[in-house]
């Protein structure tokens, strides 16, 4: 053996360099694409909030990384159940059966400050969002699956116990100044919980996740890579899955969408959605077809998608750059437009939408 | 002359060894694409019932699901979708295809869920 070495030793000698750097460049391969940059991860799918709830979590331990899924769907169910009206034995669900006008109302602080918040962005954009719009939502029965429009009498007499004007904040709790009042939290439910998925991922010391709830998204971190997310924007008309563009989004953005592809029917071609007009009572029809916010504040993201939708391309675009939001507006001309912001981070890849501007 | 025959044979017998090493290294290289190609997994979760299929193998599948009704779900040419289902709202069978890594479909009403592990990445992360 060591005769055959010596007499071949140039050979063996390049043998042993080539597999050396072979063995190098595979393992260099590895580190960068596995091991050392991008944590190992894992997708959960689940329901909760009465939507599809999807997590990836790049975390190196497994059982870590299941013990983050169940405190999230633990999370997620708790919250749904405090914030819902759709829950009888919920706050809000206890208010909308019955209070008493003009009197004082106590809410948990949390939910009062939510409800705050929701005033200050309906008075920011003149009544285009609306903290109290249930009882319209109620009349038309999306959500329900109803599928005919209401008498113009029947949303006439609605309108009447809509007015944001009526709910009034004071120190020890919230008054109504008229009756048949309801609030929800429906337009910014899912960005409050995207939110609460966000502390506890920080509580819970995981490197990076993204966490979809329904179409508010969650990004959290970072995957290992230093690199930002890519989150794909859905295509309006286009089958479920098709994208219209991707977003680059840092870690500690939430990213909501409101559509008009949601939920709806249609009746003689014309579509009839689940975003309402508060001041017209009929769905949102102005031209646009879905409205993407990004921003590091869940529920700013949240209603700020409904909020756009329903103010319309110039007021929300405005709007929008007011607030310091990322913003992608969809028309139904397949024209997108985004705010400064987004021009270096947002790629169309879908040839039937073309990039507009104002 | 005969030295100069004895290199010959010396050079011949060196590439032979070489051919063999890149041969060994070609080799190992497609095993292990393939065996990370065999791992394409589809899992289909339905209520508590769970079950994980190749990627790779074309099949249909009919899932019942707890509430009574069913998805009818396909896996071919590396790509699965839902080809017809009695739910509602019909979204599931509107999903596009899917194939890359992370990439999912859901049918609420059914409480159905097809996840994909794949080795194709997917540089959408949602």
């Amino acid at each position: 053996m060591i005769r055959f070495l010596a007499k071949y030793r140039h050979q063996t000698t390049a043998i042993i360099i080539i597999a050396l750097i072979a063995a190098l460049t595979y393992l260099a391969i590895q580190s960068k694409n596995v091991r050392m940059s991008e944590y190992d991860n894992d997708t959960y799918s689940g329901l909760a909030f009465g939507t599809s709830v999807k997590k990836t979590i790049y975390m190196d331990s497994a059982s870590a990384r299941q013990e983050v899924s169940n405190s999230i769907d633990e999370l997620l169910k708790d919250l749904d159940e405090r914030i819902s009206y759709r829950n009888p034995s919920s706050e809000i669900a206890s208010i909308n059966k019955a209070y008493a006008v003009d009197g004082t109302v106590t809410f948990s602080p949390d939910i009062k400050e939510y409800l705050s918040r929701e005033i200050e962005i309906c008075n920011e954009t003149e009544g285009a969002f609306s903290p109290c719009i249930l009882p319209l939502s109620m009349l038309w029965g999306i959500e329900d699956g109803y599928s005919k429009p209401p008498s113009q009498a029947e949303i006439d007499e609605t309108l009447l116990h809509i007015d944001p004007s009526d709910i009034e904040i004071v120190d020890d709790g919230v008054i109504f100044h008229n009756d048949g009042m309801k609030i929800d939290l429906g337009a910014v439910g899912k960005g409050i919980a995207a939110d609460e998925v966000m502390d506890e991922l920080s509580r819970q010391k995981v490197p990076g996740a993204i966490v979809s709830i329904g179409g508010t998204i969650a990004v959290y971190g970072d995957k290992g890579k230093g690199r930002p997310w890519h989150v794909g924007v859905q295509d309006p008309r286009g089958e479920d899955g098709k994208v219209l563009g991707v977003l680059e989004v840092d870690g500690g953005n939430v990213v909501s969408t409101s559509g008009d592809y949601e939920k709806y029917f249609e009746i003689g071609g014309k579509r009839y959605h689940h975003i309402f007009d508060p001041k017209t009572g009929y769905p949102a029809d102005n031209g646009l077809i879905s409205v993407t916010i990004c921003t590091n504040d869940g529920f700013l993201s949240d209603a700020l998608s409904t909020a756009c939708f329903v103010m319309g391309l110039d007021k929300g675009l405005q709007y929008a750059e007011d607030k310091g939001v990322d913003a992608i507006f969809v028309t139904a001309e397949k024209k997108v437009y985004i705010t400064k912001s987004l021009k270096r981070r947002f790629n169309i890849r879908n040839d039937e939408y073309e990039l507009a501007k104002k | 002359m005969s030295l100069q025959k004895s290199s010959d044979y010396n050079l011949k017998k060196g590439d032979l060894i070489l051919i063999a090493v890149i041969l060994s290294i070609t080799g190992i290289a497609a095993l292990l694409i393939m065996q990370q190609k065999r791992g394409d997994q589809v899992i289909i979760t339905s209520g508590e019932a769970k079950e994980t299929y190749s990627l790779n193998e074309s099949r249909t599948i009919r899932v019942s699901c707890e509430s009574g009704g069913y998805n009818t779900v396909v896996i071919r040419n590396g790509m699965v979708w839902v080809e017809e289902a009695d739910c509602k709202n019909q979204i599931c069978v509107n999903h596009k295809p899917v194939s890359k890594n992370h990439e999912s479909i859901v049918c609420i009403p059914h409480k159905l869920f097809i996840d994909v592990k794949s080795s194709r990445n997917n540089d959408i992360d949602n």
